[in-house]
């Protein structure tokens, strides 16, 4: 056994195991799916977040808003929350993908330099092998 | 001075080697905390509210990940709200879901935030989250932090509405939840708590990565001076109930922990700090290098001094450059730095 090697090994599977081990995972994607995985989980969230919003206004005013239904401007409501849901969704969609890429970039940097110890690994101590065969 | 330094490793050697005990209990005293916050703050579930149920739940939190001590901590608010009211027990749910989709899924690091920057507000240790998370975390720190915040005002105001509306009938769910939001929304203190915060964070962070001698010295300092401006600043264009006189124990005791990061995260003897400059083919380079206190280059007797070409002192490997190139994919000869820099200072003496 070489000592050397397992303790390179142990570094490795170290690093592996506690600051790569998110990053591996997210590394497995490729990188369009990763973000449209991501944008995706992010419409349905967004969506969810606005009518639980609009459902928490209604619980405030909604006696307000029943006794003047009559002369409310139902329409201009109505588009306002439609306006105001497609701005969030835009600029939550923009923070997703913004996110997203750099966990992205970050977890292929893991992924290289994880792939580049283990290629020194092989290349310092396959010689050795081979000398033992 | 030295004796100073050798207590600075033997502390820093100790906490290595029993870090396996000192972090869960570092985590039993954050959940037994949280939980008994929460059984305080609101605690109309008396049975809960059990020594021997704190400690268990303090110890599972203790030994599995953090994320088990959050959920149960929310799992425990919302019982506990449900001790309220019901509907007070869904305004929980559905701001702690609100929170998460608007805010904190964009952070998964430092979760343990969530729940120590609440406790930290609870006690009137606020600057302590800020200057500490400058000083010692990164910007995705800041999320958790402002979670924290409005985590806090949640609890506060299921805690000064649960007077009113413990007791109400449930057909009277408007009047319940028109409390709760009137009093979220009134909470002008938590939001200038999560302004102070994010900005006293950020000016920290910001001071401490600059180059410039004892930079975590004045990041510290700048830090809860910014607390400071911001409180007098807030309080004259909103109303508040903080005051300087009720936060300065916070500042100062912000201003202790910072100092003790500061000698145990930061061990730099800026005294004896390096100027060197040299070229090679490429480039030239001015460097600036501070010797660590417990690093090979620590010289106890000399003092600084410009460079002088034959001081020249270069680091062995240059590991961090090689790496990244590396990393970049760049199929890059990596020359030898020593060699050039010798060929160049032969230059210079011919």
């Amino acid at each position: 056994m070489n000592p050397g090697k397992i303790r390179r090994m142990a570094k490795i599977e170290q690093f592996a195991s506690t600051e790569a081990e998110g990053y591996l995972k997210i590394a497995r994607y490729y990188r369009s799916d990763y973000i449209g995985l991501h944008l995706i989980r992010n419409f349905f969230l967004v969506t969810i977040g606005y009518i639980l919003l609009i459902v928490l206004y209604l619980l405030r005013n909604g006696m307000e808003i029943l006794d003047t239904i009559y002369t409310l401007n139902l329409m201009g409501m109505a588009v306002g929350w439609i306006g105001g849901y497609v701005i969030l969704l835009a600029i939550y969609s923009v923070l997703t993908y913004t996110v997203c890429s750099l966990r992205f970039s970050k977890a292929k940097k893991m992924e290289r330099y994880l792939d580049h110890q283990l290629e020194k690994m092989q290349q310092k101590y396959e010689p050795d092998e081979n000398d033992g065969k | 001075m030295e004796q100073v330094w050798k207590f600075r490793r033997l502390c820093i050697n100790v906490a290595e080697e029993y870090a396996f005990l000192f972090i869960p209990l570092l985590k039993f005293a954050v959940a037994y905390l949280t939980f008994s916050t929460i059984n305080t703050q609101i605690g109309y579930v008396t049975k809960l509210d059990n020594m021997f149920i704190l400690l268990a739940l303090s110890l599972i939190s203790a030994v599995l990940p953090n994320m088990v001590m959050i959920m149960l901590a929310a799992l425990l608010l919302i019982v506990q709200s449900y001790g309220v009211h019901l509907f007070a027990c869904v305004f929980v749910v559905l701001m702690l879901f609100l929170l998460y989709i608007f805010l904190q899924r964009f952070s998964e690091k430092y979760t343990l935030l969530l729940l120590i920057t609440p406790l930290a507000l609870h006690f009137g240790l606020s600057p302590m989250v800020a200057v500490g998370g400058g000083l010692l975390l990164g910007p995705a720190a800041l999320l958790p932090i402002c979670s924290g915040s409005l985590i806090y005002a949640i609890v506060s105001v299921v805690a000064q509405s649960a007077p009113v509306i413990h007791g109400v009938e449930a057909k009277e769910f408007t009047m319940v939840v028109t409390q709760l939001l009137d009093s979220m929304l009134a909470k002008t203190d938590a939001v200038l708590l999560l302004i102070i915060l994010a900005s006293v964070f950020l000016i920290v962070y910001a001071l401490r990565r600059l180059s410039v001698s004892y930079a975590w010295q004045i990041a510290l300092f700048c830090g809860a001076l910014a607390f400071v401006v911001l409180l007098l600043t807030g309080g004259f264009f909103m109303e508040t109930s903080m005051t300087v006189g009720k936060m300065f124990p916070g500042i100062l005791a912000s201003v202790l922990l910072g100092e003790i990061l500061t000698f145990f995260c930061c061990g730099l003897e800026y005294r004896k700090t390096q100027r060197l400059q040299f070229e090679d083919d490429d480039y030239y380079y001015y460097v600036k290098a501070v010797p660590k206190v417990d690093g090979e280059y620590f010289l106890s007797d000399e003092q600084p001094e410009d460079i002088k070409e034959e001081n020249a002192v270069l680091p062995e490997k240059t590991s961090a450059r090689e790496y990244r190139r590396q990393t970049a994919g760049e199929d890059v000869q990596i020359q030898d730095l020593e060699s050039k820099l010798e060929k160049a200072m032969q230059q210079i003496q011919e």
